[in-house]
């Protein structure tokens, strides 16, 4: 490390601006483990806020043994107003809970797959006050739509695209989630859960009862169930939706512009 | 929309004076590419000459080389000259040392050239890729400022993403 380069050490003179560029195109881990600790130029350039606006934090491994334990870390000197955070699998959620806790500022966040919804809510209620965009590919039941309206009562967003979602929390959410402007229920497989018999009723189409209940929002966004041919790939013949088979190309991709990442 | 040249089928020729005296000569459309001299030229209109103060005449000829390769395709647009454009790029930028890549991008940047700056950061951006810092110095030829305890500092506090 001590070795002595020739004097024509141009990189050490690179323009912030110019850095910044560079470093949009990496990725967190690279950003936090390679670039910040280059030299004092290259770490301010690593910390603008321009780079941490939108946190991906899909290529940390679910299996990998050190789940950050100090997720905070990601944002030190971070001052943006809108911050947009992905995940995949990627923190546990105590090390969420502490995340939502730094990130006050947090407005959206996208969670391609989430094993306890309702936590993850009552995190983002505790903290992030200024939360208005979710999308989530978990089952969206009677229990997660409760959990929205009571933690996340000035909800914008929802994009459902590809999750199964029970027709009695749907009810539940647009009667509720006052502020819904937006929904997207493209790819999604619609049920009910009939007490009487215990078993699932799959819905083809959005039925008149929910379509009654739609009026104030702004946009609904579906696809013709029957037709739709990402549908037909997602659903198999029995029924369940393969949604947990997605692969990267697919829960990036949303109807709704601000979703896509 | 000068009117003094005699028809519109001949294109305007401009002349690029490096820092280092190398003039080049080129059609307007090329060079227009760069909005640097998009705006000069739409400023002051009637100018042939365009001096270049902070651009060393080899990297200017390597950034109106790009362009002149980009204006050229553009002009017959199909599928088929995006893919060869793309190919073009690639070879344009796979075997750049660093020093001319570390010029070519501030010149490209200066004459703000953006599709050229965002084919060399993402040039860039590639040697970074899953580097590790020591590793990252070395290619770039970067000396740390740190302090002595400073950098350790730093490695304690984003020790969660190493282990």
């Amino acid at each position: 490390m001590k070795k002595n380069y020739p004097t024509i050490t141009t990189w050490n003179d690179m323009p912030y601006d110019i850095l910044v560029k560079i470093f949009m195109a990496l990725d967190i881990l690279d950003l936090v483990t390679g670039v910040s600790r280059v030299c004092s130029l290259w770490r301010a350039a690593s910390y603008d806020a321009v780079l941490w606006r939108r946190i991906d934090l899909s290529m940390v491994r679910p299996d990998s043994v050190d789940i950050p334990a100090r997720p905070e870390d990601l944002i030190e000197g971070e001052s943006s107003n809108r911050l947009m955070l992905i995940l995949k699998n990627a923190l546990k959620l105590k090390a969420l809970e502490k995340a939502m806790m730094c990130w006050k500022d947090l407005e959206s966040l996208t969670v391609p797959c989430a094993y306890a919804p309702c936590s993850m809510m009552r995190a983002i209620g505790a903290f992030c006050k200024n939360f208005c965009e979710l999308k989530i590919m978990c089952p969206f039941d009677i229990d997660f739509a409760h959990s929205i309206v009571s933690q996340a009562p000035q909800l914008k967003v929802l994009s459902l695209r590809c999750a199964v979602v029970f027709k009695e929390a749907l009810l539940y959410l647009l009667e509720n989630l006052k502020h819904l402007k937006v929904l997207n229920l493209t790819h999604c497989l619609l049920v009910s859960d009939t007490q009487e018999a215990g078993f699932l009723v799959v819905y083809r189409e959005i039925d008149e009862e929910i379509s009654e209940n739609v009026s104030h929002l702004k946009q609904l966004l579906t696809c013709k169930k029957i037709s739709c041919s990402m549908c037909k790939i997602a659903v198999d013949q029995e029924d369940f939706l393969k949604w947990y088979d997605y692969d990267e190309g697919n829960w990036r991709v949303d109807e709704i512009p601000s979703l896509t990442v | 929309m000068s009117s003094s040249s005699t028809t519109t089928t001949t294109t305007r020729l401009l002349m690029l004076k490096a820092s280092d005296g190398v003039t080049f000569e080129v059609e307007e459309a090329v060079a227009t590419k760069l909005g640097a001299i998009n705006n000069m030229v739409e400023e002051e209109g009637s100018e042939d000459l365009i001096c270049l103060p902070n651009v060393n005449g080899k990297f200017l000829g390597m950034v109106l080389e790009w362009c002149k390769k980009h204006a050229n395709n553009n002009t017959n647009s199909d599928k088929g000259n995006d893919e060869v454009n793309k190919w073009w790029d690639k070879e344009f930028v796979m075997d750049l040392d660093q020093n001319t890549l570390y010029h070519l991008l501030m010149a490209a940047d200066y004459l703000s050239g953006t599709e050229l700056v965002d084919l060399l950061t993402e040039k860039v951006a590639s040697m970074i890729r899953g580097k590790k810092v020591e590793e990252i110095r070395e290619t770039f030829k970067i000396k740390s400022d740190f302090l002595p305890g400073q950098e350790e500092e730093i490695r304690k506090k984003n020790s969660w993403a190493f282990e």
